[in-house]
């Protein structure tokens, strides 16, 4: 890895005058607000490192293989925009307290972004490569995203749409709510309900302790999918030529209030074992853990608590 | 659960089995779950005895050994099933150094052990519960000592979904208790544990990570 004080050279030599540009030494008056405007290039392979980020991160896609950076930030923040080998680093400090900005970032599809923040809201959109994003009290909303994703948040909501790829999120207190997406998906939160809609995923693991989980889509016959709650209630809205073998595992009851026709196959009704429902060929693999929650399973458009 | 493989999950972490076997276990995890939770809990099991610094035992643990000790005799524990202690008797080569070192390094822990100790197999899962409370007790400091840096709202988001994590874990431990042969329950306990280990790490990861 390059010494960064050599590397924060070669980005001030590559780095492009900027598009609005503001120069940084140039202090504005006390509380007034401050902008920060810097183009990067970066070749295919880098990542955009946000640190310690407080205030919003909007990233969006262009065409170039390069990394616009604009801030927004009171005048007493700096912004230090450091390239570091393939890596692309971001952050704030000021004189006194901690350094408030927001970031749009405007970089190629294939990029990899790694986003790390106290209160730190995130937007991602259209981005290919690979995605971490770490919040404590940020909301976390991910678009059309198609390469790996990792996002924890403690406090803030997660939104996904469209993701197609690989993608693990997890929250401790807030929602998860997934929607349009494909791929592989893991998601677990301990208080918050899990959402997933229109789902074409082939594979999914859901996991909450006291959220409510839903799953509103098809179930792939050659699909995997794994729905595991303490206290919260399963649903699963699928349509009614749905092909899927499903296993629930329950300490209360292993009972499924369904309006499909599922047809029961080793239920034994014994606590703790596996019981066994099949729908139509039995193609996709359910399996449905929860020590209290309720088991429902609807049509699409029906009411769907009973 | 119990099949051929359960008892050598241990021997495959520490990387000893011959290589046949090692193929051949490997085959068999892609299709056994039970397996692949129980060689979690076993690895979750070891990287936080590995994560424990190599110094001699804190006064404080005495009282979590005293408590523990006092937990049997008091017969608050549940029996366990043998698929438990199946379970249990493989994290005992994970932990045992760290068990020896805790019960061996003080004296007066060895003279409080003598009689509350009738079974190798109850003092094998008092290892596994005790090296379990001591890696979740590293964390909750660790996390304690960066709460400066997550702020109050946060401090109070965790401690209740600690407690939520705590009641979860309690039902299942509850409910062994009247169904020990429970196969379902012992999974759900393990992996009510290992959410509440992968939670203080991510708490811990954050105070680190942020100003």
């Amino acid at each position: 890895m390059t010494v960064v004080s050599s590397m924060v050279i070669v980005s001030v030599l590559l780095s492009e005058p900027s598009m609005s540009p503001q120069a940084p030494a140039q202090r504005p008056s006390i509380g007034s607000r401050a902008e920060t405007d810097q183009t990067v290039p970066v070749q295919k392979g880098a990542r955009v490192d946000v640190d310690d980020c407080l205030g919003e991160v909007l990233v969006r896609t262009w065409e170039r293989d390069a990394v616009r950076v604009r801030a927004r930030h009171t005048s007493r923040t700096r912004v230090r925009i450091d390239t570091v080998g393939q890596v692309l680093r971001l952050d704030t400090d000021a004189d006194r307290g901690v350094g408030v900005a927001d970031f749009e970032l405007t970089v190629p599809p294939w990029i990899n972004l790694r986003i790390v923040g106290r209160t730190c809201v995130v937007d991602v959109e259209n981005v290919s490569g690979t995605i971490s994003a770490e919040t404590v009290e940020g909301d976390v909303t991910l678009r059309g995203v198609s390469g790996t994703v990792d996002v924890k948040s403690v406090e803030g909501e997660v939104a996904l749409e469209g993701g197609r790829g690989r993608v693990q999120l997890s929250t401790v207190e807030g929602a998860i709510r997934i929607a349009k997406s494909a791929g592989e998906i893991v998601a677990e939160s301990v208080e918050g309900d899990i959402t997933l809609s229109d789902s074409q995923a082939v594979a999914v693991e859901l996991s909450t302790v006291e959220g409510d989980i839903s799953y509103t889509g098809s179930l792939l016959a050659s699909g995997r999918y794994l729905f595991t709650t303490h206290e919260g209630d399963v649903l699963l809205v699928i349509p009614e030529n749905t092909s899927a073998t499903v296993g629930v595992r329950s300490f209360e009851n292993v009972r499924i209030d369904s309006t499909l026709p599922f047809k029961p196959g080793n239920a034994s009704g014994r606590r703790g074992q596996r019981a066994v429902y099949s729908l139509g060929g039995g193609a996709a693999q359910v399996e449905i853990e929860t020590f209290e929650g309720a088991v429902r399973v609807r049509r699409p458009g029906e009411t769907q608590k009973d | 659960m119990t099949d051929k493989w359960t008892d050598r999950l241990s021997e495959y972490l520490d990387d000893d089995l011959v290589a046949a076997d090692r193929l051949e276990l490997q085959e068999h995890l892609k299709i056994c779950r039970e397996c692949r939770i129980v060689l979690n809990e076993i690895g979750a099991v070891a990287g936080a005895a590995r994560s424990l610094r190599d110094a001699p035992p804190s006064r404080s643990l005495w009282p979590m050994v005293a408590a523990a000790i006092s937990r049997q005799s008091s017969g608050r524990r549940f029996a366990f099933s043998l698929l438990q202690l199946a379970a249990a008797s493989l994290f005992v080569a994970v932990v045992s150094g760290l068990s020896v070192w805790v019960i061996v390094g003080r004296e007066d822990v060895r003279v409080a052990e003598a009689p509350m100790m009738p079974t190798a197999s109850v003092q094998t899962v008092s290892a596994v519960d005790l090296t379990y409370d001591r890696a979740v007790d590293d964390l909750l400091r660790a996390v304690d000592e960066g709460r400066d840096r997550l702020g109050p709202r946060t401090i109070e988001v965790v401690t209740r979904s600690l407690a939520t994590i705590d009641r979860a874990i309690s039902d299942a431990r509850i409910a062994l208790e009247q169904d020990p042969g429970n196969a379902f329950l012992t999974l759900h306990l393990a992996r009510e544990r290992q959410r509440k280990l992968a939670l203080l790490r991510q708490i811990q990861s954050f105070a680190q990570a942020v100003q």
